[in-house]
């Protein structure tokens, strides 16, 4: 009797003593999910130092990371409330709005989109003119894309032929250019070291200026809960400048996030990243995640102009910048 | 084995074929050594989500080949909404089972039972069917209870037939755990796998295709062993 008494004793205690630990401090902790757009790696950098680094903690949030993948759809975990906030590409965002599904960017990590088409130098392919009669391997979703810069090099899609591939069927001969991010340093590696070298054409010097890796939210919550995505955006802005300042560093606690990934492959990434993609010239101006109206709208328009999406739609039905408005965030290039 | 692993090796070196292709069986074990722990550690969430989902899948199997074998107009209805479930192509419903299941292992548990749940009840009902006649007679003149009948007679003449469904689905539910992964997982081996595909790093994902070729075999073993239990008699007699 006295040893069920005071077992039930002790159980009270270890309660009242879980129920202050866990009352005092984090009480008012935000649960927030993040869904990545792709794989945890050094394009989330920012996001994943900052929830290492306990930056989201100091800003009131408890942020639970989810990783994406080749069949995830971020914009539907966002529109599924499976998330809070999600990292989507640029043309992800348009055919949401063109849809009319209630979400809208705030911020964005990535200033200029890095899809670029590499060829080896041997095709001798300086420009998207040259592709006429070329075998272009890409992803289906970057269709619209390469549509976009066909048009702009005054071809259409029916003079190249589009095939599904990656850079071992370029180095293999079965495709003449194929599409790949330069982040992906490790990835790259073949076309890099070519003893014939190679040419590039990016979306972004072809005519097609979008940014990357926009930060994605719910049209409701930006309009109820701007404390919690203000106090989130402060928290990756202070992320990625910390991951700026400690690259090596960082790539060792994104490790422990992600343990497949590898350091000697994540470095030079990395490096790549900070370098060309979030700091640029804007970023000196404008801060960390600006985003240019002007480019939305002009992107907006080149897709609808493909017929890819209605013409009526503006920068405002795919972006808000009551976010970046409120915050202070890093300036620098 | 050995041969055809030497043979591997000198068509990679012979041929110089780049690694980005088909690593060298040597950088293989070279992966490995060095990656074991984390393979190690990354089977544990797979083995868990096609342990429960081979479970799962198969009791549903089970009992709705028992349902079925007991109500014709049943199994008329609903066979063909088994068959639908076993023709949906399981890397589209996948990302839907994410976003109504959430993101903890409960998707991916659910793709794995996904999988398993065909093969069992195709031959479960199979099973629960073929019964001795003579047997059901003897069942008869002794006024046996349908239950009695189920316990004694059908039940014993499915085992060999669910038994032979296990082995099938053991090695699928693998599958399945590796597919629910890679709609998002930062664990498991389906995991490793993309993140090594898309790495280029072809020793590492050979070692872990084979790890999970490995966590199939295993589970393959133990079906078998478990049957070597369970079926003490000749199967083909009481067939």
């Amino acid at each position: 009797m006295t040893k069920k008494r005071s077992l039930i004793k002790a159980a009270a205690v270890a309660l009242a003593a879980f129920s202050l630990a866990g009352g005092s401090a984090p009480a008012e902790d935000r649960d927030v999910v993040l869904q990545l757009a792709w794989l945890p790696n050094a394009s989330s950098a920012g996001e994943i130092i900052a929830l290492q680094k306990g930056f989201f903690e100091e800003a009131g949030l408890n942020v639970t990371i989810l990783p994406g993948g080749p069949s995830a759809n971020t914009i539907q975990e966002v529109l599924g409330r499976t998330a809070d906030i999600a990292v989507a590409y640029a043309p992800q965002i348009m055919y949401a709005a063109d849809k009319g599904l209630p979400i809208k960017s705030f911020a964005a990590a990535f200033q200029k989109a890095p899809l670029t088409f590499f060829s080896l130098g041997e095709k001798n392919i300086k420009s998207v003119a040259d592709w006429k009669g070329m075998r272009v391997g890409a992803n289906q979703s970057a269709a619209p894309q390469i549509a976009v810069l066909l048009d702009n090099a005054g071809l259409t899609p029916d003079d190249i032929t589009h095939v599904q591939a990656r850079i071992p069927a370029l180095m293999q001969g079965q495709v003449d250019v194929v599409g790949t991010w330069p982040t992906n340093v490790a990835e790259n590696t073949p076309i890099l070291e070519h003893p014939g070298g190679y040419n590039s054409q990016s979306i972004w010097d072809n005519g097609l200026q979008f940014q990357s890796n926009y930060y994605v939210a719910r049209v409701e919550t930006l309009q109820d809960e701007a404390d919690m995505l203000n106090a989130f955006m402060s928290a990756a802005d202070k992320g990625w400048a910390w991951v700026a300042d400690n690259q090596d560093e960082a790539v060792a606690l994104m490790v422990e996030f992600a343990p497949a990934l590898k350091p000697d492959k994540e470095t030079p990434s990395l490096a790549v990243i900070i370098r060309d993609y979030v700091y640029t010239d804007e970023t000196a101006e404008a801060g960390f995640g600006n985003v240019s109206r002007e480019r939305w709208q002009q992107t907006l328009d080149r897709y609808a102009k493909l017929g890819e999406i209605k013409d009526s739609l503006t920068a405002d039905d795919v972006f808000d910048g009551s976010v970046l408005a409120a915050v202070d965030r890093t300036m620098r290039d | 084995m050995a041969s055809l692993l030497t043979l591997w090796q000198l068509i990679c070196a012979g041929f110089a074929i780049p690694e980005y292709l088909v690593p060298s069986p040597i950088r293989v074990v070279g992966a490995f050594r060095e990656d074991w722990a984390l393979l190690i550690s990354n089977s544990v969430p797979t083995i868990t989500e096609a342990f429960f989902g081979f479970l799962i899948g198969n009791a549903i199997a089970i009992s709705v080949a028992i349902w079925f074998v007991y109500n014709k107009i049943f199994e008329e209805m609903y066979y063909p909404v088994a068959i639908l479930i076993k023709t949906i192509p399981i890397v589209a419903i996948a990302p839907v089972l994410k976003i109504i299941l959430g993101n903890g292992i409960e998707p991916k548990i659910a793709v794995a039972a996904l999988i398993c749940f065909f093969p069992t009840l195709v031959n479960a009902v199979r099973g629960f069917r073929a019964v001795n006649p003579n047997l059901m007679e003897l069942m008869h003149v002794l006024s046996a209870s349908r239950t009695e009948v189920f316990r004694f007679v059908r039940f014993y003449g499915a085992l060999p037939y669910v038994f032979s469904a296990f082995k099938i689905s053991v090695t699928m539910c693998v599958l399945g755990a590796i597919v629910g992964e890679w709609i998002g997982a930062n664990k498991g081996i389906g995991y490793i796998l993309l993140q090594s595909m898309y790495d280029f790093d072809t020793p590492r994902l050979f070692a872990t295709i084979l790890t999970a070729s490995l966590i199939a075999i295993g589970g393959f073993t133990i079906v078998s062993a478990l049957e070597k239990i369970v079926i003490s008699w000749d199967p083909g007699e009481s067939i």
